[in-house]
């Protein structure tokens, strides 16, 4: 079957993570401390006022809580794929019977899942100890994996377009910089979109940025049905979008590793 | 016997040299200069946003932190890093310099290892962060003669402790294998700690804010001495980053005896 | 300043006594539960890279410095030039301490180590020269006349120009020779200077060697793997193996008395008949032949004398073996010491 191996790709790539024991752990310090750092100065926010745009402190430090675990759970498909491009190795993969782009994509979602994972844990003791459990966690928990799942996706789709540009132009970082404040804030990454004045969350909360980070951790904190379909239907249509694009981007550039020769 | 120029241990000039090679080196790549500078200026805009919205949505201080106040830590940090990254781009690079081995080629040349290895490689997005920090102080703050020279001096205290902290956190590798993860994400953190209003933390966390993450030194001093100057508060803040910069150049030394100069090629992580 | 010769009253351009450099390198098991383990309690294993090695090299000599891979080569050649700080030991270079002295030692000597390239990627070697030429502060009349007369004795004109990462490796090593002569060093050190190249390349980058060496007076002092190099180049040799030297003395000498056989090739004019105590044949086929003889056991003489007597004897050749089979079996005929193999000083 032509999915199973993208699923091995998959499996292996998880597996693969727990060889980085050093990056493991100074990516969940660093996402201990980052939780610390929004909790004081939110609780410092909240003391003047109970409720911000009908969200109280436990919600939002849990909102939090996801959206940073999605952004540092970030693939290093930027990196690999990037660095394929760059060093001609891609043209190896041309030849190879498997679509380059599903492949990245599988391997990239392998890695972010297996970080993420842990990650999740770590954030659930360090948000429980800072403001205690958040109400409606477990009920939440089934469709609240379904799209952080899809927010993780979407974010390696990001990736590998952006890494495709290396075809065209030598540096792609600032693409990519560009991509993370976009979700930093119009994704609603800082804080939830109900805290921008009303023109501006009505713009962002369909934006594709507001599916890797808002609506997922929007899904956990504040529950609601229609919210979650919201947040599936969205997920869903981008990635088809996304994925399109890079398969599309890799389509041309395949023609222009020809024209070149390889 | 031949003639040489005076032989200095690293005269100031070679510093010249260094900017004037990397900078050529970068133009080689005219476009993704360009991209990278204007890349990193859009970047930190980004964060202003959060903080403008968050200002508006409480409709108060923070703990004694005013919009301006927030904006002027932003305006030094920036530049201040953008000024580190720029002159001594290395100080983030020396975990691999030391794991590649490549160390030894700062060993065979006849200039004290530690300036030579920070000064000869440059961040070229560093001028994006330089530029954006001076924008961003002039936008924020009334350009006196007075707030010039304290974000001038403000500027150049953050450059010196950040490359000092990089040093000491690199300088790990030496000690313990290659510690380049660890030392990014504490430089990482230090950053993160200082681009929010120092008047939120309460407790142990001031004490390590002001001793092994430095951020108090980097921002919440300034902000404080910058409202309003105290020579003496000024002169203890010149006193700690002394001994930080101290202690990273030890640090090195100390390393630079162990060092094995291995041929590692160096993985990803 | 002191005048550059005012140390030639030492004869010796290295001086090494007892030199002893050991290692310790964490284990690295496989699995995380060994991963998290060896972070609280890491196991640590001691390798000795080099074991009490004692060497001279004169003035304007050539020598080469071979041996496997893991030797101690590249770890003697460190502590040579100031990268590594010994554990034990005296080594005196030009006079001057190698580590306590590295900056002075750093104007006198010049280095080649093959993948810690001295040139700027980016940028063409006519750019990486003047900013080793102010590296070593050299004045700007002094570095332009040095810099035409390196371009014009390593013919690399043409390349000067062109960004490094451009360059073929070959047209690489020839820029990265020069640039290490810019400072008119008194001792250049190589490491596999012609590791990777082709041999008409190979047989360029030593000429500028030897060249180097004749016109300059220059010591060289340089590793290989390539017995070509050794050779061609070189006048003496030491092998090293285990970190300890095992062979030190002419290339000459290595090939005619060290190994206690010689090669004895034949036309004759009828199939060969021949059978000799201590006498091997390697070939014998329609009317050449090959022998192979153990002077331990019989002399030459007794052999060629036996041959004439019982052959037609068209044409004959006695010869040395090749050297890398030397080589080869110098370094079969030591025995690994008892902890195991060694390489952390990861010579590839």
């Amino acid at each position: 079957m032509a999915m199973s191996k993208y699923l091995d790709v998959f499996r292996f790539s998880v597996r693969d993570q727990t060889a980085y024991l050093p990056a493991f752990m100074a990516r969940n310090l660093f996402f201990v401390v980052i939780l610390f750092v929004f909790f004081s100065l939110w609780r410092v926010v909240f003391a003047e006022s109970g409720v911000i745009a009908g969200f109280t402190i436990v919600q939002t430090l849990w909102y939090l809580t996801f959206t940073e675990a999605i952004e540092l759970s970030r693939s290093s498909v930027l990196q690999t794929v990037q660095a394929d491009v760059k060093d001609g190795t891609i043209a190896y993969d041309l030849t190879r019977p498997y679509s380059y782009v599903v492949f990245s994509l599988a391997r990239g979602v392998g890695e972010a899942v297996a970080k993420l994972a842990l990650v999740l844990v770590v954030g659930f003791v360090v948000a429980t100890v800072f403001v205690g459990p958040l109400p409606g966690y477990f009920s939440a928990l089934p469709f609240g994996v379904l799209v952080i799942f899809g927010g993780i996706v979407l974010n390696v789709l990001w990736h590998l377009v952006i890494a495709l540009l290396a075809f065209w132009t030598e540096e792609v970082m600032p693409f990519h910089w560009i991509l993370q404040k976009l979700v930093f804030i119009l994704g609603g990454m800082f804080f939830p979109i109900e805290f921008f004045p009303d023109w501006l969350a009505r713009i962002a909360r369909v934006l594709p940025f507001a599916f890797s980070a808002y609506w997922p951790a929007r899904t956990m904190v504040a529950f609601s049905f229609d919210g979650f379909l919201v947040a599936v239907v969205g997920q869903a249509i981008y990635i088809g979008v996304l994925l399109a694009l890079a398969l599309g981007i890799f389509a041309l550039a395949k023609r222009r590793v020809h024209a070149h020769g390889g | 016997m031949r003639t040489v120029g005076r032989r200095r241990a690293f005269p100031v000039s070679l510093i010249g040299r260094y900017l004037r090679f990397n900078l050529a080196a970068a133009i080689e790549y005219r476009t993704a200069f360009l991209v990278q500078v204007f890349g990193m200026a859009l970047n930190n805009s980004a964060f202003i946003f959060f903080w403008l919205i968050l200002f508006e949505r409480i409709g108060s201080d923070i703990r004694g932190y005013e919009f301006s106040d927030v904006m002027f830590v932003w305006a030094i940090v920036a530049s201040g890093y953008g000024l580190a990254v720029v002159v001594m781009g290395n100080a983030s690079q020396i975990s691999r310099i030391v794991y590649t081995g490549e160390l030894d080629v700062y060993l065979l040349q006849p200039k004290t290892v530690l300036p030579n290895v920070l000064f000869s490689r440059m961040v070229v997005s560093g001028i994006g962060d330089f530029l954006y920090g001076i924008v961003l102080f002039v936008a924020t703050h009334p350009v006196t003669a007075r707030n010039v020279a304290l974000f001038v001096v403000f500027v150049a205290l953050v450059a010196t402790l950040m490359t000092a902290m990089r040093v000491l956190y690199h300088s790990l590798t030496f000690f313990f294998g290659n510690a380049e993860a660890f030392a990014l994400t504490a430089s990482d953190l230090a950053v993160s700690f200082v681009l929010y209003p120092g008047s939120i933390f309460r407790g142990p966390a001031v004490w390590l804010l002001h001793s092994l993450v430095p951020a108090a030194l980097m921002g919440y001093i300034p902000v404080a001495l910058f409202r309003e100057f105290d020579p003496v508060r000024f002169g203890l803040l010149i006193l700690a980053d002394g001994a930080i910069v101290v202690i990273a150049i030890a640090a090195f030394h100390l390393g630079l005896r162990r060092y094995e100069s291995g041929n590692r090629i160096g993985t990803r992580t | 300043m002191k005048p550059q010769h005012a140390t030639s009253a030492v004869a010796s351009a290295v001086s090494v006594r007892s030199l002893r450099k050991e290692f310790r390198t964490k284990q690295k098991l496989p699995g995380l539960g060994a991963a998290f383990r060896s972070l609280v309690h890491p196991s640590i294993r001691t390798i000795t890279a080099v074991d009490g090695v004692s060497f001279e090299v004169e003035r304007g000599e050539i020598l080469a410095f071979i041996g496997p891979n893991g030797a101690g080569k590249s770890t003697t050649i460190k502590l040579l030039t100031g990268i590594l700080y010994p554990d034990s030991g005296e080594v005196r270079v030009l006079g001057l301490d190698p580590h306590r002295e590295r900056r002075a030692l750093a104007y006198r000597i010049g280095t080649v180590f093959g993948q810690k390239s001295q040139l700027w990627f980016h940028l063409p070697p006519s750019d990486s020269f003047s900013l080793l030429a102010g590296i070593y502060d050299i004045d700007r009349e002094r570095a332009k006349r040095r810099i035409e007369f390196l371009t014009e004795v390593f013919g690399i004109g043409d390349l000067l120009t062109t960004p490094v990462r451009k360059l073929s490796l070959g047209q690489r090593i020839r820029c990265e020779i020069a640039a290490s002569l810019l400072h008119e060093p008194e001792i250049l050190f190589l490491d596999e200077p012609t590791i990777g190249l082709d041999v008409v390349v190979k047989e360029r980058i030593r000429d500028l060697i030897r060249t180097v060496n004749r016109e300059d007076g220059v010591t060289v002092f340089l590793t290989s793997h390539d017995a070509g190099d050794i050779e061609k180049i070189c006048r003496r040799v030491m092998v090293v193996n285990h970190g300890r030297i095992v062979w030190n003395g002419s290339v000459n000498e290595m090939k005619y008395t060290l190994l206690n056989r010689r090669i004895v090739s034949l036309k004759l004019e009828a199939p060969l008949v021949f059978s000799m105590e201590g006498v091997e044949i390697v070939k014998s086929k329609g009317y050449a032949a090959k022998l192979e003889v153990d002077l331990t056991r019989v002399t030459i003489e007794s052999v060629v004398s036996t041959l004439l007597r019982e052959n037609k004897i068209v044409d004959i050749s006695i010869a040395a073996p090749p050297l890398e089979e030397i080589i080869a079996s110098i370094y079969g005929r030591t025995e690994a010491p008892v902890d195991g193999e060694q390489t952390t000083d990861g010579d590839e």
